[in-house]
């Protein structure tokens, strides 16, 4: 047993030393947030704030209607979060667990969409937008980007690693396909769902591209679009910036801490031991 | 646990019912990626600023692109680049994706830790790190003042400055590729484990003998992502460096975005780097795919 | 597999016509007449129009500080008198504002009104209104507006947009340091510095002023562009390149010179460090910025007293102009209301009111003298500042495509000849090949 507890006491050093340094950054970023605007980019610097104001905070929220913005983009980064793990985990377990034909060629087309600079091709994505009717509309924000490679790819992956014979046994009492689908599989990939809801979830709270490309009018703003307007033609108005960029990660943390004990105790209970 | 083929069952539902599963994502991924691509090949064959009628000129901007000196240097800046950062992005996740299923307090608390940096947005990222490594204003040239010891132009250097758009990367995609890789351990069955110790096998044989194999579809999943996200790097990037100093960090994305927006805004011939961008990358994850059979467990 | 991926392409396909249509009838009667595409997208409008009803006008805008206020104020004024036009302001950031334009523009959807640069214009002047066909004197109205601004707005005879504000570069000083080192700024544009003089002057504070370099420089485009013009150098001339000349070279050694004796820190340059954040840290005498820094120092510089002085001169005294303008576009279905409402906007009175609030300059003549809330000496010295402006300033950035062409190439050689990777003579060389593609 002392060996073990040697090994624990090591895991527990090595965790504590890489998380300081992971945070650090973050601690940092946020302890400015405390500033005053001729505080923050003092030289030597000041790791605690001299004088704690809350200046920052008030003024940014001042600078716009980020109370709408907030909601605004809840709403979209949860419907859309929704939608791409249903249509995500769907296809994944399509390409994992189906021969069909065209699988490997409809794969390798999936995962080729993520490999273009889509801003060259606003151009014409705006344009195919506007055909389906979504300009200016959260269905433009909620839908487009609900498919996305990497889910699809991250689910196939997992369900590999389910074995086939569950499904084989299933067909043998007369389940049909649908049947396995919903409840013998979807239960087992539970964790992978919840990881892929924790990083859907993330790309849509930070989305800029699409806001941008769909968004009109003001009102329907998300938090990046309006995070971005703090950047002006000659300087960034860090102190609101850095103020409301603390602020904006706090509805992804929640959604990241929520998922999270989805992910790892869905093995145990799902009967995969063979 | 290789797929098998059904053998003779093979109803009508059984033939629709992936297409159907994919109908969804096929849909979207045609409409809104695969068309405007197809209008992207096809400007590239244009000449065209993005506002005026597009003027057909052939090949010539993919004749243009093969001689672009300037492409190609970015080019290779972008392999050197992801050559040195995959390895750390494949490994460092996978070391803290280990520690962080083991039986530790707080463990929630230490996976949000690690997670946090990817929720960060590039802008601030990209200002923490000159926090940091700023020549004048960051900490770490100040300590090292304190001490006297002389200051480090990290950022006025290319190699310097490339080792920390390195760090800056690592640092931000770590918790990301973490998580996959905790989701991927979570499906390896602790029985497997609880054998090999009776085995009388040490945690390194576990991890070499067990979890390696069995991880393969994630280890998979995270080469190909990470590499795509790698060779794409932009945001970080242009927070941190501008591709500074001078063009030392100035890698391919960046190179297609400033003919496409900036000076002559050459949509056209951005189109045609971004389509020679497509097949590098495509030509790459086909070979992955061979090599590793699509990932999965042999 | 074969079989599938050719099922693929036709749905592919199908699509890309159905798109295709409607994006190729979009674009064609773009260029055709701006009244053909709108049509379409606008008959609600122009019903309003003549009823009177509701018109409604989208402002693409971008700002950096203040200016969005004192645009809102202006609405409201117009509101008042015009009752039945909304006008919507739509927040973009500044390096995205180009692309939206035209996004929305070739996909169909052009704004009423937006908010330009010099830089903006010349890749979207295709998509504005030619303000001559709108207003009956336009002369009149083009009178009342600097004339050395023209070339920014004016592309090719055609009146793209009016200039709502013009902005100055100029020389801002940690004026703490400057006492402490004993050191006396000019006060009167009869005593300005020599470059010479100047650098005497900055060395003397590095050393007794408590700060650690002497200048940073913004950028080395658009504001290193005023020590050349300075050095009696330019970039175009009127029939070619006009870069290589004895002037730019000197200008060129001199400059890396600033950097090599360390007085300007290579880290702004070369290592991305923000030359406005350095200032604020209170590390550098002299920050070679302009005008639109008023608000952010006035707010967040608590540490010190700074002030704004002459810049120096060599050959010549210069600044270099920028500004902004509002522009209106083609195809918006309320052309007319989206004039009406730049007129009213660029007016003597609004104007002063928009520049009174933003603290900017105005680039009316009858604005010339306008009462600050704040630092009105500080402006009274960047209005000298663009008096006293050689006519190779505006006409280099007024240059159709200038500043979209040569902007990038120009800041990435002068990393390289400060890094030592080049000479200045070969800098002048790759420049003067950029810069003749402007010609053809």
């Amino acid at each position: 047993m002392n060996m073990k507890t040697r090994t624990t006491w090591l895991t527990y050093v090595v965790t504590i030393i890489l998380a300081l340094l992971f945070i650090f950054p973050i601690f940092w970023i946020t302890l400015s947030s405390f500033k005053s605007g001729s505080e923050m980019f003092r030289y030597p610097p000041t790791f605690f704030p001299e004088k704690f104001t809350l200046d920052n905070y008030r003024i940014a929220f001042e600078k716009g209607n980020f109370g709408r913005y907030f909601w605004n983009s809840t709403v979209v980064a949860v419907l859309s979060t929704i939608l791409t793990v249903i249509i995500n985990t769907m296809a994944g377990y399509a390409f994992a667990k189906y021969d069909f034909k065209g699988s490997k060629a409809l794969f390798i087309f999936f995962i080729s969409t993520l490999m273009l600079p889509l801003e060259v091709l606003m151009i014409p994505i705006f344009h195919v937008v506007k055909f389906f009717g979504m300009y200016n509309s959260f269905a433009g924000l909620i839908i487009p980007p609900a498919a996305t490679p990497t889910g699809v790819f991250l689910l196939r992956q997992y369900f590999l690693t389910v074995p086939t014979e569950l499904m084989e046994s299933a067909r043998v009492d007369g389940a049909s396909e649908t049947r396995i689908f919903f409840h013998i599989m979807l239960p087992i990939a539970k964790p992978a769902m919840s990881v892929l809801a924790i990083f859907s979830f993330m790309w849509r709270w930070n989305d800029f591209m699409w806001p941008l490309l769909v968004i009109r009018d003001v009102d329907k703003y998300t938090v990046q679009l309006a995070l971005a307007n703090f950047s002006g033609q000659y300087s960034v108005d860090w102190n609101s910036l850095i103020a409301m960029s603390v602020v904006s990660v706090i509805p992804v943390l929640i959604i990241f801490l929520l998922f999270q004990k989805q992910f790892v105790q869905g093995m145990v209970t799902s009967g995969m031991k063979d | 646990m290789k797929r098998k083929k059904n053998r003779g069952v093979t109803s009508l539902e059984m033939k629709l019912f992936p297409y159907f599963l994919i109908l969804p994502n096929l849909f979207i991924f045609t409409a809104f990626i695969a068309v405007p691509a197809l209008f992207g090949a096809y400007f590239s064959l244009h000449n065209w600023s993005g506002i005026n009628e597009p003027v057909f000129i052939g090949l010539q901007n993919y004749v243009r692109a093969f001689h672009d000196m300037k492409f190609w240097r970015s080019f290779g800046k972008t392999l050197i680049y992801v050559g040195i950062s995959l390895p750390f992005i494949m490994g460092i996740p996978l070391f803290l994706a280990n520690l962080m299923i083991k039986e530790i307090r707080a463990k929630g608390m230490f996976r949000a830790i690690f997670y946090w940096p990817s929720m960060v947005s590039y802008i601030i990222a990209g200002i923490s790190f000159k926090f940091m490594f700023g020549d004048n204003t960051g900490i770490i040239n100040f300590l090292l003042d304190l001490f006297g010891k002389s200051k480090i132009g990290w950022l006025t250097q290319g190699r310097t400055a490339m080792f920390v758009v390195i760090l800056a990367t690592i640092w931000a995609r770590t918790g990301f590729y973490m998580v996959t890789y905790i989701s991927g351990l979570q499906s390896i069955p602790v029985s497997y484990y609880e054998a090999a110790e009776v085995d009388g096998a040490t945690p390194l044989q576990g991890f070499f003998k067990i979890t390696l194999p069995l991880l393969k579809p994630t280890t998979f999943l995270v080469l190909i992502l990470s590499f795509i996200d790698l060779f794409k790097a932009y945001g970080l990037v242009l927070a941190l460096t501008g591709g500074g100093p001078g063009t030392a960090t100035k890698f391919v994305v960046q190179y297609i975005y400033e003919a496409a927006f900036d000076g002559k805004r050459e949509m056209g011939y951005a189109s045609a780097l971004s389509m020679i961008l497509l097949v590098v990358m495509a030509v790459f994850t086909l070979l992955q795919f061979k090599v590793n059979k699509g990932g999965e467990i042999e | 597999m074969k079989k599938f991926l050719s099922l693929t392409l036709v749905l592919a396909l199908i699509l890309a016509i159905s798109v295709g249509c409607s994006s190729s009838s979009g674009q064609s009667s773009q260029q055709a007449s701006p009244a053909a595409n709108a049509e379409a997208s606008t008959a609600e409008s122009s019903a309003a129009e003549t009823t009177g009803e509701k018109v409604v006008l989208d402002m693409l805008w971008f700002a950096d500080g203040a200016e969005t206020e004192a645009m809102k104020h202006i609405i409201e004024d117009y509101k008042a008198i015009n009752p039945n036009v909304q006008i919507n302001l739509l927040e973009v950031p500044y390096d995205e504002i180009t692309n939206k334009i035209m996004m929305s523009v070739v996909g169909g959807e052009p704004p009423a009104l937006a908010r330009t640069t010099e830089s903006v214009l010349s890749a979207v002047y295709d998509a504005t209104l030619d303000l001559r066909e709108y207003v009956d004197d336009i002369d009149g109205v083009l009178a009342q507006f600097m004339p050395s601004i023209y070339n920014y707005f004016i592309i090719n005879d055609k009146v793209t947009a009016l200039p709502t504000d013009v902005t100055a570069n100029g020389m801002i000083y940690n004026k703490t340091a400057f006492d402490k080192a004993g050191v006396k700024v000019p006060t009167s544009p009869d005593d300005v510095w020599t470059w010479d003089e100047f650098v005497a002057a900055l060395e003397k504070v590095m050393a007794d002023g408590g700060v650690q370099y002497g200048m940073v420089i913004d950028n080395p485009s658009h504001r290193w562009s005023s020590i050349l013009y300075q050095f009696g150098g330019k970039f175009m001339g009127e029939d070619g390149p006009a870069f290589n000349s004895p002037e730019t070279l000197e200008a060129l050694k001199f400059t890396k010179e600033l950097f090599d004796k360390e007085i300007v820190p290579k880290s702004t340059w070369l290592g991305g460090e923000d030359p406005n954040n350095m200032f604020r840290s209170g590390q550098v005498a002299v920050h070679l910025s302009g005008n639109w820094m008023m608000t952010n120092y006035r707010d967040n510089i608590k540490d010190f007293e700074w002030g704004v002085t002459y810049m120096p001169k060599q050959k010549n005294r210069s600044s270099t102009p920028g500004g902004k303008q509002l522009a209106a576009f083609k195809g918006s279905g309320v052309e007319k209301e989206a004039v009406d409402f730049i007129l009213f906007a660029t007016s003597q009175e609004e104007n002063a009111k928009y520049c009174v609030e933003s603290l900017f300059l105005s680039p009316r003549l009858d604005n010339a003298k306008l009462d600050y809330p704040f630092g009105s000496e500080f402006f009274e010295i960047f209005s000298n500042e663009l008096e006293n402006t050689v006519d190779a300033a505006s006409f280099d950035w007024g240059f159709p495509n200038f500043s979209g062409v040569a902007r990038t190439p120009q800041n990435e050689g002068m990393y390289e000849l400060i890094a030592g990777n080049i000479t200045p003579e070969q800098h002048i060389a790759n420049m003067e090949e950029v810069l003749q593609e402007l010609y053809q």
